[in-house]
């Protein structure tokens, strides 16, 4: 096989693979610019119903309100998870001694547990300490994940001693090595664990759904469902709050998307 | 009172004594470290005060109330509350011996520098200078404090309900009381009543299978396509990567919502469209068969999930040295030598741990199986015990939760995905080349 029809093979193959890929997405957008009607009829071609897809969506919905409460758990959750996370990961690998790694493995041990399981104890928990329907209540339990514990543990472990050593001499207090050499040292780590924490906190639908019982603390994720769980779903509407829900996370992940491979695959070699 | 020691080491048993009668005693009395010893020594008043609290909760964790029916509801035994306050108690006594275990260690410590150095400076005992130190401490304080009480503490909560019969219609808090079993439930879930057994051994043999071939399959094709994009020398590779990694960056919620619709029987795309270039002549029933709904699941995954491996995989392959390469070469190895004898294995000792963590996280992952096909097809027993054909045990542990209220049921199987994952995890993570190399 010569190098130019192999050539043309792999474009071939690539090409298949991108459409699929992204067949769904685009389905997806056209959608939003049709009566329900006509995607369940199967039309295929940009409509020009957006805006009424918008309006509609805007009456049975409070969309923005849900948006804005996404929006504010997410960004809220990333901050200081990536806060807590870093600094403990920090503190297990540099000051690490034997009953540090014992607990450090602990730790680890707990990030098989699926979340379904802790859902009712929690909420119990909450409702106790009256957190239902509050930020806090979303925020308690997402905060530290042993997984950007043994991430940043792990990014941690190529950060040089004899810079925290000589920073020492210098005068500086653990405090400032930690945030003013570990912290912009670690940016393409720091980079991926917003990626991870961010669509995690954003997709979330089963914690919400248990603790945010009032309509007004819903978030996105909620919306889509309950979109859906009616006997008649408006396709239009459905597909346009769809694409509202993915923007955000898109956007994060884009951006943060060079340092994503490079923070994980240091994470967990 | 003056006391003092002597430094040749003799008085070790009288500062460890000193320190085990009162927490932070020896650190006032000989070291002469205020800030510290009365932090400990308040620690401890607080501990003291609490001690008709804590036995009062213990007895309420074994007995978890009477039943009043009597009683207006508000004021009966709530059980479930009673079994929270337990354990938070239990919880809060580990933390507290914890701290005491610390104070005698940092007594003899101290002692063992005074034999040393003799008496710390003021400096040395300033609180600028104990917060230097507590660094380590106060870094990790937060993280282990919401693990222990939002992960450690329901989590032991699971454990005990599956112990015991909390569940409906008869025993729901506040109404009603909720008492200790055995292993009841354990027997009804591993033998006792058929239903119940059939439908674990077919949802447990389920879930493994779909965590094999969900991890297998996307790995696979996220190795295939780092191959052909790294190996081919084609121009405009950066657009293929964006366009592959469009199904990784949408929220799974909303693509498994799209695929929904794609694959509906009646009138999705998927069957139109074969049906229109005549492929088919009726539609294919994409998630009402168990059998096809299932591999809808496992493909819609490889699509959602592939290029996670894909983007890992190429950051791997360009981290193997060129020299490797070049050796073989001249060597005499062909291309498809060197990708088979060099690329595989480093690639797959690189991400093995990464498998492991993708296999734990399909087995658990909620989203794929319960935004597509919502556990459903229904099957011979769901109405009973409401599993699904596609249910895996975490979308099933939702479901005996959210809609049959069976909590004790659920907890043994959050118990038996905990008690099975966990070994395995170690397991793995301890053939991992860091923790080989003593880092982990």
């Amino acid at each position: 096989m010569t190098r130019r029809s192999s050539n043309i093979l792999t474009y071939i193959f690539l090409t298949i693979v991108s459409f699929v890929s992204i067949f769904p997405l685009i389905w997806m957008l056209i959608a939003t610019t049709n009566r329900s009607v006509d995607i369940v009829a199967g039309k295929l071609t940009i409509g020009t119903k957006f805006l009424e897809n918008y309006r509609n969506l805007m009456v049975s919905q409070d969309l923005w309100n849900f948006f804005g409460n996404s929006v504010k758990y997410s960004i809220l959750t990333t901050v200081c998870s990536l806060f807590i996370c870093s600094l403990a990961g920090y503190s297990f690998e540099i000051f690490h001694d034997k009953a540090k790694d014992i607990l450090f493995k602990l730790i680890l041990m707990t990030m098989m547990l699926p979340f379904v399981a802790l859902m009712v104890p929690l909420f119990q928990m909450f409702s106790k300490l009256n957190l239902l329907n509050s930020t806090l209540g979303f925020l308690l339990p997402s905060l530290s994940t042993p997984f950007l514990i043994m991430m940043f543990r792990q990014c941690a472990k190529s950060f040089p001693v004899e810079i925290i050593e000589a920073a020492r001499i210098d005068g500086l207090n653990e405090f400032q090595i930690f945030f003013k050499m570990f912290v912009p040292t670690m940016k393409s780590t720091y980079a991926a664990a917003t990626t991870i924490t961010f669509m995690n906190a954003w997709n979330n639908y089963l914690w919400p759904k248990v603790i945010m019982t009032k309509s007004s603390s819903q978030t996105m994720p909620m919306m889509l469902s309950s979109l859906t769980s009616g006997y008649v779903t408006d396709y239009g509407m459905l597909m346009l709050a769809v694409l509202l829900t993915t923007i955000p996370t898109a956007i994060v992940f884009f951006v943060l998307q060079k340092n994503f491979a490079e923070g994980i695959t240091g994470a967990v070699k | 009172m003056s006391v003092s020691l002597n430094r040749d080491g003799s008085s070790k048993n009288q500062v460890l004594i000193t320190s085990i009668l009162f927490m932070g005693l020896s650190h006032i009395l000989y070291f002469k470290q205020y800030i510290k010893g009365i932090l400990y020594t308040v620690t401890e008043v607080v501990g003291i005060c609490f001690i008709p609290f804590v036995i009062n909760g213990i007895y309420n964790l074994i007995t978890l109330g009477e039943p009043q029916p009597n009683l207006p509801v508000k004021e009966r035994d709530n059980s479930i509350f009673m079994l929270i306050d337990g354990i938070m108690i239990l919880t809060v006594i580990s933390i507290f011996l914890i701290i005491y275990i610390m104070s005698i260690r940092s007594a003899l410590q101290e002692y063992r520098d005074f034999c040393r150095n003799g008496l710390k400076s003021k400096a040395q005992n300033s609180a600028k200078h104990i917060v230097g130190n507590a660094f380590p401490a106060i870094g990790m304080a937060p993280a282990v404090l919401l693990i222990l009480f939002f992960v450690v503490v329901p989590l032991v909560f699971s454990a005990c309900v599956a112990f015991t019969n909390y569940s409906a219609p008869e025993h729901i808090t506040p109404n009603n009381t909720v008492d200790w079993v055995g292993f009841e439930n354990f027997k009804t879930m591993f033998g006792g009543e058929a239903t119940w057994t059939s439908a674990f051994g077919r949802v447990a043999i389920w879930t493994l299978v779909w965590g094999v071939l969900a991890t297998f399959t996307c790995y696979i094709g996220g190795l295939i396509m780092a191959v052909v994009l790294n190996e081919s020398k084609i121009k405009i590779k950066g657009v293929f990567r964006s366009i592959f990694i469009l199904p990784y960056a949408v929220p799974s919620v909303v693509s498994m919502l799209v695929w929904k619709n794609l694959l509906n029987g009646s009138f999705g795309i998927v069957n139109r469209t074969l049906m229109e270039i005549g492929m088919i002549h009726s539609p294919i029933p994409w998630l009402s068969d168990v059998w096809l709904c299932r591999a809808v699941c496992v493909l819609v995954n490889l699509w959602a999930g592939f290029s996670y491996f894909m983007l890992l995989i190429m950051g791997n392959m360009t981290a193997i040295s060129q020299d490797i390469y070049e050796a073989a070469r001249i060597d005499g190895a062909s291309r498809w030598y060197t990708f088979r004898k060099i690329t595989i294995p480093l690639i797959l000792y690189q991400t093995t741990p990464l498998i492991i963590m993708s296999f734990t996280h399909n087995i658990n992952n909620f989203g794929a199986i319960y935004f597509l096909t919502g556990g459903l097809p229904k099957v011979a027993d769901s109405t009973l015990t409401s599993a699904g054909g596609t249910d895996i045990l975490v979308t099933w542990i939702y479901q005996l939760t959210m809609t049959l209220m069976k909590y004790n049921y659920a907890s043994v199987l959050a118990v038996v995905i905990f008690i099975v994952l966990t070994p395995f995890a170690i397991f793995s993570f301890r053939r991992t080349k860091s923790y080989k190399e003593g880092e982990l």
